[in-house]
């Protein structure tokens, strides 16, 4: 009898593994191609390929691993950087984790805000994809996405806590918990932006990306 | 019962969520919208026709004390299977369904299925059983889902049907939504064999 399961179970592995195998390259890939595509609607106008750009980001404090978690990429345009986008994540959530890619000019505007991945509510928290490819014309998206109300706000000048906190984000109904910790989300990215994006070899592409070691 | 009846027990009779009421947890989690809906029951139907098939072509070597963990074993590898095809093949989809497709491992209808007919009856008859029963699901789902986005969001496949500014009852995309429509499916339903019984 306990061989049978045992049998029965190292089939499944084996098709399973066969499965993983086949579909892993294609998941990756899928993840890249939508990444690249998503710079295309968070970031300024720009002319280079900022996936060449990748530099680590970790804000300082974070617990030492081999994996980067953050990522930073930089776009930019005849030479000059129009942008920022930090690939991030958060796991305050009401899944058990956000990844997000914050977009901001140099002067620290949020220029957009594309989410890579989510388990949250179907139909609720979930709707924090909605309007993710508006932002170059938020007169198109339908209803009022959540997210096209972080475009062009700055720390400082608008509190990222949300409405029930007392602060200025509107919630999504009935979804605050993902509301309030996809706004936190972004306001973390844009410091990490900040203190980042200032140092040196921000503009030069893979300049710096020997300082945290790692590899993209 | 005829190949036919096999199939078609799944869509009125024995549907497994307004007859038998089983897997209610997906049919009122994904139902906010009708695609989520489609996609979901086509994503269980694969699991349930994948677990049927292989569940009744093992059935004789399998020790009756260890069925279960065997069965949930099977399960859950087609589970791994369409979680994985649909990551690589249909990231939005399943990006918008989220946790609820590993889920589908804990839906009691493709365990019932399993237990109920898969380990008594040969494969064929368990591919028709599962198709049935599949579709009868993605049906249920179907109309919940397009009830919901109707009424709680105001559109169709996610195609605006009114006004942007048209009021919209947003209660239909709440989780109490979901029980006021499957409830008023139910009556419906119940109401419509009722009339038919009385009428032969």
């Amino acid at each position: 009898m306990v061989l049978t399961v045992a049998a029965f179970a190292l089939i499944s592995a084996g098709v399973l593994g066969f499965v993983y195998a086949r579909t892993r390259p294609l998941i990756e890939q899928a993840k890249r191609e939508e990444k690249g595509r998503a710079f295309a609607y968070i970031l300024p106008e720009f002319d280079n390929k900022p996936l060449d750009t990748w530099r680590c980001a970790e804000p300082p404090g974070a617990p030492p691993g081999d994996a980067c978690r953050r990522s930073l990429y930089t776009a930019t345009r005849r030479g000059e950087v129009v942008g920022h986008a930090l690939e991030t994540f958060s796991t305050a959530c009401f899944g058990p984790r956000v990844d997000l890619l914050v977009a901001a000019t140099p002067d620290l505007a949020v220029s957009g805000v594309y989410i890579l991945g989510h388990q949250e509510t179907p139909g609720l928290g979930a709707k924090i994809v909605d309007g993710n490819k508006d932002w170059k014309n938020p007169g198109q998206a339908r209803g009022k996405p959540f997210i096209l109300q972080f475009a062009g706000k700055r720390p400082g000048e608008f509190d990222f806590r949300v409405r029930n906190d007392g602060g200025q984000v509107e919630v999504i109904t009935a979804s605050t918990i993902t509301s309030r910790c996809v706004a936190e989300a972004i306001e973390e990215a844009l410091r990490i932006i900040r203190d980042r994006a200032a140092m040196p070899g921000a503009g030069a592409p893979g300049a710096s990306s020997a300082e945290q070691g790692g590899a993209p | 019962m005829t190949g036919l009846q096999n199939f078609t027990k799944g869509l009125w009779k024995d549907n497994p969520v307004l007859r038998m009421l089983l897997g209610l947890c997906p049919t009122l989690a994904v139902t906010t919208s009708a695609i989520d809906a489609l996609g979901m029951g086509a994503a269980t139907t694969f699991v349930l026709l994948g677990s049927n098939v292989v569940i009744s072509t093992i059935r004789r070597v399998v020790p009756a004390q260890a069925r279960i963990p065997i069965f949930i074993v099977v399960i859950a590898s087609f589970v791994t299977i369409v979680d994985l095809l649909l990551q690589a093949y249909f990231p939005i989809l399943a990006r918008s369904l989220g946790v609820f497709i590993p889920l589908i491992v804990v839906n009691c209808i493709i365990l019932g299925r399993a237990e109920a007919f898969a380990s008594k009856n040969g494969p064929a008859s368990s591919l028709v059983d599962g198709l049935g029963m599949g579709v009868g699901f993605m049906l249920a789902l179907l109309v919940i889902g397009a009830v919901r986005e109707v009424l709680g969001s105001g559109s169709i496949f996610g195609m605006p049907l009114f006004p942007d500014d048209a009021p919209r009852a947003l209660v239909f995309v709440l989780p109490p939504g979901a029980f006021v429509t499957l409830g008023c499916i139910l009556w419906l339903m119940n109401d419509l064999d009722l009339r038919r019984s009385r009428r032969v």
